[in-house]
């Protein structure tokens, strides 16, 4: 079989396949067409295709983890959406849970609403706790509703009306009316998230009517297009939490995809930390436009919800901070004369100033290539030739209006963009109370690498490994991922014998739906591996302890009511004796594991002349500093630093006081000190 | 004197983090929707003298009060607190606050030495008395408002003892959900031992101690800092409660501030004796709120433990409206009167600091409760709420409407819980639109919230504030509206007192208007 990932970066995009017979694995990367990533997709297959003289229709499977909707959210480009809810309760959108965030903040803000009051409707229904009517929807009720958002004309439209997770029936009635007389995209609060809470609901079904026209826009335009071009090629798309979708199956659940482009780079990272028997990693993805953290603690974590550009979301995704730091990061100076760099991106176009395409603030990049780390002639393999001049006297141009040396200001842009990923890496570890010291950081992306060093010495981290392709990790992270399909439904039932056989039938149900969406992605049914899990509680309480399902079991309500005890008794040193058990929801985790994960080819030796070239150290001597290609760097000798490495897809600086080895598996540890 | 600021760092954020965990436990084991959806309970750590150390970030009338209740459990019990025992308390001239808050202290000891306390505060919504959610309109005498509980240990060897809260049991309309909700703070504070036993386990427990002395030394240090600009500056401010329910009105609350290189002075002389009516505030309440405001004011980025207030010399007069001696009524001090002391210290910082002082908030919790007994299962039913309002603005930004401000931070009860859990169907939940003050910002909108009561007989009790007099504008910006209590009934609309307690029958709807927050500057349209 062979297995395409596609990951699309604000700056590159990189694409790897994998021939899962063979091994054998071939990479590629092009710069991104922000406006319309689709084009550098379709551009980067053919390109690939090309340099390994394959046909198109050879490509199984396609993986692909895109920005566009973590995009449109920061940006605030989504659609136009209208709100159809409840009378009365049209400002729940607005008024939230009606608490801040920081309890001594005397000015707490919210970030303004999706949908302005005007655009949300209010309706005559009401369905009670039971999911029994009690103002009946009446049909000129619908037809009112409709003309109303007629006149204003929305791209989308969000469905929420309370008590629809009791029963649908109105929500239904309005999305079928509307459906039929609009040609908006319609998300309805039943099927966006079947949970209670009505402002949590009702926020989460504005996001997908938010998004999902700008995300089926665009998975359309792409699907179009690889139909002509790779016609046997099933298109999916990694979601936040790690778990993949159909393409064509997106539509009302394109939040899922609210961080797509990030739980690739946290896959492959965690799959380079495994492999190298490390249990505790920092993964730090930094590409042209932004830098992706996360704390590894033994595996990768999905937490059940999230929040994107201040907003929650009720989906679950992999944990991960992303910052505005990466190589094309433009360094200003603001009105009070102090320098900052970032989170402003010269992107791809027109790139840092040394591209030559006409930019003119200096980036870190440029910042890199003043102080000698980066060659003007081996930037991404020679493929983009760097105009050194350009950035000396762009960096020289800023440094002039702050009165610093050409030096002095390429190390401070240097140590300005350090620092904010050093701060972003103690929120998520210090600040929750862990020692980051304790970690080793994986730094990839095209810019992790050349400046890991920097940001370990910051934080007094000894050890760093960095991947065998730094630039395309996050891509190959995706190829390497397992299919997965989550699946889920609310049962609320007592765990009893009698309810039993309700919970055994929702979980059949789901499992078949699971393997069929598995089997849709391309899966080899025989692979298809089941996991069963059932969210339970005390009668009375509000939230819920997962319970995992040992497989093959008879028995449900004793062994899983033993289960709930215990972990109930765990987490909060008792049990209660006297109270019912409820079973609420049934949960499906379906996975694909195939051997797409071979192992590693070995590391090969080639030897090519070192070369040498000056570089500014962090105290702001110049010394010479020996340059080897990272072919050319024997296996398992220790080196010391400084020196640089560079590849085809990034350059690795090793700092003074640091060595270098280059193992068997073709990974490079940096470790402080000596090995 | 920090050795290692990396270490120092992870300690304090481990031990926050504790406390959040415990929070998180709290709610996640909760049988009442004011624990389980509302949040309406803290979560804390002290060290072994009973000084905060670290702390969720929950409510911060509970939060600045714990430290109290905690040195009230020492003082009274002493010794008898053994490795896993707990104990109980509310009583409000004993380290509580009002009744509903039980707040739950457990020792914490490695190798039998004590090493520190984790307590947790938690709002039940009925501890008996003369109405149902024990917040009566119109108590004249604490023993109407519920069961007093003195420091009492409750848990032994790590199972609650029942005939321990036998009162607590038989006093209360809703015992099944009482013994759901204190098993739920049990959980909290076994989170929060065990927790706190690994974080010393894994960094030692001197260098945890030494991390807890050094945390609030660190912090009186920033604090003092902060201050020092303002040497010798005074400020001082009157405000009045509206009513406290038993036919007084306008009774004043004064304070007068001088900041000095020591911190500061606040005091309260002048100040009304302790009322009738049920507006008097526990000390321990009277204080929280005064460290809210200057930890809000001065304490931004600085971490929050007894630090931040141990340069603050707080005199407040006995038997006064702030500082009340039994038996005097108080259900509604801690949530309304602390409200009105943020006010007046603000108003009294604005004369120090008036860039960052914003205008008066709604300057009340609207609480509401409703009790009686449930048609659809015939059990006796309690439901307690506080409902947000406008915030002030302030130089520069606009105030936020429909939120919750000050001494408070819980949620508002999902109308899916709400309407799933009591006999009650929502009509409202919205913005009340220009109730926030004009000015160059405005202040935030308050809320219409609007209840139907789907029961006979039932009881319902208000609690309120800012009926009679607006919410303040500052710096030529506008007053917020005054908000309104309303019982609709078969057509006719009623209007209800600020502090007030009705019987009610089926189909009748209580609407509550909350108020707007103040303005802040001359509006665009008036400056010339």
């Amino acid at each position: 079989m062979r297995v395409l990932g596609i990951d699309v970066g604000g700056t590159f995009t990189d694409l790897i396949l994998v021939d899962t017979n063979t091994g054998e694995e071939t990479i590629h990367k092009l710069a991104t067409t922000p406006s319309q990533q689709e084009k550098s997709v379709i551009q980067g297959i053919e390109e690939l295709l090309n340099r390994i003289s394959m046909s198109p229709s050879e490509i199984d499977i396609i993986i692909h983890g895109t920005t566009v909707a973590t995009n449109a959210m920061i940006e605030r480009k989504g659609a136009r959406v209208c709100l159809v809810t409840t009378r009365g309760i049209e400002d729940v959108l607005e008024i939230g849970r009606q608490n801040r965030e920081e309890i001594y903040d005397l000015f707490a803000r919210r970030p303004g609403p999706l949908v302005a009051r005007q655009n949300r409707v209010g309706v005559d229904e009401r369905i009670n706790w039971r999911g029994n009517v009690v103002v009946p929807l009446e049909t000129r009720e619908v037809s009112r509703v409709i003309d109303s958002l007629k006149k204003m004309n929305p791209e989308a439209v969000a469905i929420s009306l309370l008590f629809s997770f009791m029963n649908p029936k109105h929500e239904k009635q309005l999305a079928k009316g509307i459906r039929g007389s609009l040609r908006s995209y319609v998300a309805v609060s039943y099927e966006v998230l079947p949970e209670y809470r009505e402002f949590e609901r009702t926020s989460t079904t504005v996001l997908e009517a938010y998004l999902g026209p700008v995300i089926l826009g665009y998975l359309e335009r792409l699907d179009q297009s690889l139909t002509k071009i790779a016609p046997a090629a099933r298109l999916n798309v990694m979601q936040s939490n790690g778990g993949t979708v159909r393409c064509s199956n997106i539509s009302g659940r394109t939040i899922g995809l609210a961080i797509s482009g990030l739980a690739g780079g946290v896959i492959g990272g965690w799959e380079t930390a495994r492999q190298n028997d490390i249990k505790k990693a920092l993964t730090l993805d930094m590409g042209g436009t932004s830098c992706d953290i996360s704390a590894l603690h033994g595996g990768i974590k999905v937490r059940p919800d999230n929040e994107i550009a201040g907003f929650p979301l009720r989906f679950p995704s992999v944990d991960v901070k992303t910052i505005g730091a990466g190589g094309g990061s433009i360094a200003w100076i603001d009105d009070a004369e102090i320098l900052h760099v970032g989170p402003q991106s010269a992107g791809a176009v027109p790139g840092p100033v040394s591209y030559g395409l006409g930019g003119t603030e200096p980036t870190v990049t440029d910042a890199n290539l003043v102080m000698g780390r980066l060659s003007p002639g081996y930037f991404a393999g020679g493929s983009i030739a760097l105009d050194d001049d350009l950035a000396k006297r762009a960096i020289h141009n800023i440094g002039k209006r702050l009165g610093l040396s050409k030096r002095n200001t390429a190390l401070g842009i240097i140590k300005i963009s350090t620092a904010n990923m050093v701060q972003a890496i103690r929120e998520i570890t210090i600040e929750k109370g862990m020692d980051p010291r304790e970690f080793t950081l994986i730094p990839f992306g095209g810019a992790g690498p050349t400046q890991a060093v920097d940001i370990a010495e910051s934080l007094g981290i000894g050890q760093i490994l960095i991947p065998r392709y730094p630039g395309i990790t996050s891509a190959m992270g995706l190829v390497h991922a397992d299919l997965r399909v989550d699946m889920m439904r609310s049962v609320m039932l007592k765990a009893t014998e009698n309810d039993q056989r309700l919970l055994l039938s929702t979980f059949e149900s789901l499992i078949k739906d699971a393997q069929q969406a598995l089997i849709e992605q391309g899966a080899d049914e025989k692979n298809i591996h089941i996991q069963q899990e059932v969210d339970m509680r005390y009668q009375g309480q509000s939230h819920e302890i997962p319970i995992d399902i040992p497989p093959h079991i008879t028995g449900y309500p004793e062994v899983t009511r033993n289960l709930f005890e215990t972990e109930h008794k765990n987490r909060f040193g008792y049990l209660l004796k006297d109270r019912e058990i409820e079973w609420v929801t049934a949960r499906v985790v379906a996975l694909a594991t195939d051997s797409r994960a071979n192992a590693e080819a070995p590391a090969i030796f080639e030897f090519t002349e070192s070369d040498e070239r000056e570089v500014i150290m962090p105290d702001g001597e110049v010394i010479p500093v020996q340059i080897y290609r990272r072919v050319s760097i024997p296996i398992d000798r220790q080196m010391k630093g400084p020196l640089i490495i560079e590849q085809v897809d990034t350059t690795t600086w090793v700092g003074q006081g640091w060595s270098l080895k280059r193992t068997r598996s073709d990974v490079l540890w940096l470790r402080r000190g000596g090995h | 004197m920090i050795e290692d600021p990396i270490i120092f760092e992870v300690i304090k954020n481990s031990l926050i983090s504790a406390a959040r965990e415990m929070s998180v436990a709290l709610r996640k084991a909760a049988f009442s929707p004011n624990i389980k959806e509302r949040r309406d309970c803290s979560c804390a750590i002290f060290d072994a003298g009973g000084k905060l150390v670290a702390q969720s970030k929950d409510i911060p009338v509970h939060l600045g009060a714990m430290p109290l209740s905690v040195r009230a459990c020492i003082d009274d019990l002493g010794g008898r607190l053994k490795d896993g025992t707990m104990a109980l308390l509310n009583d409000p001239y004993r380290g509580g606050s009002h009744l509903p808050d039980l707040t739950l202290v457990c020792p914490v000891f490695i190798h039998e030495k004590l090493v520190g306390f984790v307590a947790n505060r938690a709002h039940h919504a009925d501890v008996g008395g003369a109405s149902p959610g024990s917040m009566p309109g119109l108590s004249l005498n604490i023993n109407e408002e519920g069961i007093v509980i003195s420091p009492r240990i409750v848990i032994e060897e790590r199972n609650l003892l029942k005939d321990r809260v036998r009162d607590l049991l038989e006093g209360t309309r809703t015992p099944y959900e009482r013994l759901g909700d204190l098993s739920a703070q049990m959980a909290a504070n076994n989170v929060g031992r065990d927790r706190l036993i690994t974080i010393m386990k894994e960094h030692s427990v001197a260098r945890v101690l030494e991390t807890f002395r050094g945390l609030q030394q660190y912090s009186r240090r920033r604090m003092l800092n902060a201050l020092s600009p303002y040497i010798g500056k005074t400020g001082t401010y009157k405000d009045v409660m509206e009513s406290d329910g038993a036919g007084n009105f306008d009774i004043p609350i004064k304070v007068s501030i001088t900041i000095t290189k020591n911190g500061a002075n606040i005091s309260f002389a002048g100040t009304s004796r302790q009322v009738n009516g049920n507006i008097n505030c526990p000390l321990a309440s009277t204080l929280s709120a005064v460290y809210y405001v200057f930890i809000a004011v001065f304490g931004k980025g600085i971490p929050t433990n007894e630090g931040c207030w141990s340069c603050l010399d707080i005199e407040v007069p006995n038997s006064s409206l702030l500082n009340p001696v039994y038996p005097a009524p108080v259900s509604a001090g801690n949530v309304e009167t602390s409200q009105r002391v943020v006010d007046v210290v603000l108003a009294s910082l604005y004369e120090i600091v008036p860039e960052m002082i914003p205008a008066n908030s709604q300057g009340t919790m609207n609480n509401l409760t409703i009790g009686g007994v449930d048609p659809r299962s015939n059990k006796p039913f309690t439901f307690y709420e506080t409902i947000g309002g406008g915030a002030g603005a302030g130089y520069g930004i606009y105030g936020t409407s429909g939120v919750h401000s000050h001494m408070t931070n819980t949620l508002n009860t999902p109308i899916e819980s709400l309407e799933s859990e009591y006999p009650v169907r929502v009509i409202s939940y919205s913005l009340r639109e220009n109730t926030g003050g004009h000015g160059r910002w405005n202040g935030g909108d308050g809320i219409i919230r609007e209840i139907e009561i789907l029961a006979d007989d039932c009881i319902v009790s208000i609690q309120s504030e800012r009926r009679k007099t607006a919410p303040r504008g500052l710096a030529g910006g506008k007053n917020g509206k005054i908000g309104v209590n309303k019982m609709l009934y078969h057509g006719e609309e009623y209007i209800l007192q600020s502090k007030t307690t009705v019987k009610t029958l089926h189909g009748a709807t209580i609407r509550i208007e909350t108020p707007g927050g103040g303005g802040w500057g001359v509006p665009p349209n008036q400056a010339d």
